[in-house]
């Protein structure tokens, strides 16, 4: 699925638009609020995300490592500050072409990931840490103090771990990091 | 497909092999011939409704379950779920067991990873366990207290004290660690255990893991939609009584 998220109903509805033409048939969902972001993601596989500056500003980037993004800005600045995230930057300001360019670029690369060989269920760095405290019994409040991040993304993550694996209990999430080598026998006791 | 009377007992079995151990709760033995549901529960002596009313409940096409089983009595839904129960612990909880012991010999399993399924499924046992010691303990009794009261029509004190402090719905917690590790479990043996030398035995604990989950969510649908809003009502009617 891609998703569209940005507040300006005319930008929304345009890049749905073109994205149709571009790629008929492949589902999109456009929304306006972040809080439909993180309801959409919990439901489904985003397989391209375009979103604009001040959506993203409101999520954890970490969340969205493994999906494709599209940064949307309004206009092409002087200097582009880069960050650490894989992401694509659209200036909504653009020439027709540099834009199609973009999107054209982009939808390829989607098809490429998605028929392509890296699985949904791999584990992000991030999770794996996770995944190992959350074995070595620590509690979410401990986990989000000693890897600087709030509990609430703690939480996020261990939804996504969860998922991903098909393991629900602390137990279970035990057995699996001894088994993949995160952590060591002795340390589990 | 609903199970009806007139059917052959056979091809209700025929029709989903997973009620085997259901029928042999609800006194039902094998060797039946070709005779009808009805007939085998006469000759049985098997209230043929309640049959009927557990069976399709197991094959869980029907929503009206809770209606149907409101005309039996609490006592025999309950001594129905107290057969499930022995059949878990006597039965299936022991052949998972065994059936997990002999990973060790068949899977290129090392003795540590074959020590954390086995560590992992006896805490499990021990949840399960533990489970339904307190419906045996407390919750069934609490039921047949409410049930027979009910038809008294009388309610004593410390009956209403339980009501007001216990109701059956702060029982109604979840089944859900106990589903949770079982699921856990399955995917622990499908996707993270080392391919096995051999698939047959990890497929067959496996299998049983299956068996027992479904068995284990009937009988959690029938005490949540069937016994909980059953009880809720009797408990309702008898504070009733004191107003």
């Amino acid at each position: 699925m891609i998703v569209i998220a940005i507040s300006s109903f005319i930008v929304r509805k345009g890049l749905a638009d073109i994205i149709k033409e571009l790629y008929p048939g492949k589902k999109i969902m456009s929304i306006g609020f972040i809080e439909e972001l993180n309801f959409i993601q919990e439901k489904n596989n985003i397989s391209l995300l375009l979103a604009s500056a001040e959506i993203l500003s409101n999520i954890d980037l970490y969340l969205l490592k493994d999906i494709q993004l599209i940064k949307l800005i309004n206009s092409r600045p002087d200097y582009i500050e880069t960050d650490n995230i894989n992401s694509e930057l659209l200036f909504l300001d653009d020439t027709e072409s540099a834009i199609l360019h973009i999107l054209k670029r982009n939808l390829a690369l989607m098809d490429k990931n998605s028929s392509g060989s890296k699985p949904e269920s791999v584990l992000s760095d991030r999770e794996l840490d996770i995944v190992r405290e959350v074995a070595l019994g620590n509690t979410n409040k401990e986990i989000a103090d000693k890897l600087f991040i709030s509990a609430h993304t703690v939480i996020t993550h261990r939804k996504n771990i969860t998922r991903k694996l098909g393991i629900k209990t602390v137990s279970g999430l035990t057995v699996y990091a001894l088994l993949n080598k995160l952590i060591k026998m002795s340390d589990s006791l | 497909m609903q199970i009806t009377k007139e059917m052959k007992m056979a091809d209700a079995i025929h029709s989903n092999y997973l009620l085997l151990p259901v029928i042999n709760r609800l006194e039902i033995q094998l060797g039946f011939q070709d005779k009808s549901i009805e007939k085998v529960c006469v000759e049985q002596n098997v209230d043929v409704e309640f049959f009927l009313t557990i069976i399709n409940a197991f094959l869980g096409s029907d929503n009206k379950l809770s209606k149907q089983l409101q005309s039996h009595s609490v006592k025999e839904v309950v001594s129905y779920l107290l057969k499930t129960h022995s059949y878990y612990l006597e039965r299936i909880i022991p052949e998972i067991e065994n059936r997990i012991n002999l990973l060790i010999q068949y899977s290129q399993l090392s003795k540590e990873e074959f020590l954390l399924v086995k560590n992992f499924f006896e805490e499990y046992e021990k949840e399960l366990y533990a489970h339904i010691a307190l419906e045996e303990e407390h919750v069934y009794p609490y039921i047949l207290e409410i049930a027979d009261s009910y038809h008294k029509k009388s309610l004593s004190q410390a009956l209403e004290n339980k009501i007001n402090i216990y109701p059956i719905t702060s029982y109604e917690k979840e089944h859900s660690d106990i589903e949770a590790k079982l699921f856990d479990l399955k995917n622990i043996l499908i996707k993270y255990l080392p391919a096995p030398k051999d698939s047959h035995i990890r497929n067959r604990v496996l299998t049983e893991l299956y068996t027992l989950e479904q068995d284990l969510s009937d009988h959690a649908r029938i005490e949540n939609m069937v016994l909980v809003p059953k009880i809720t009502e009797m408990e309702a009617a008898l504070l009733a009584l004191k107003k």
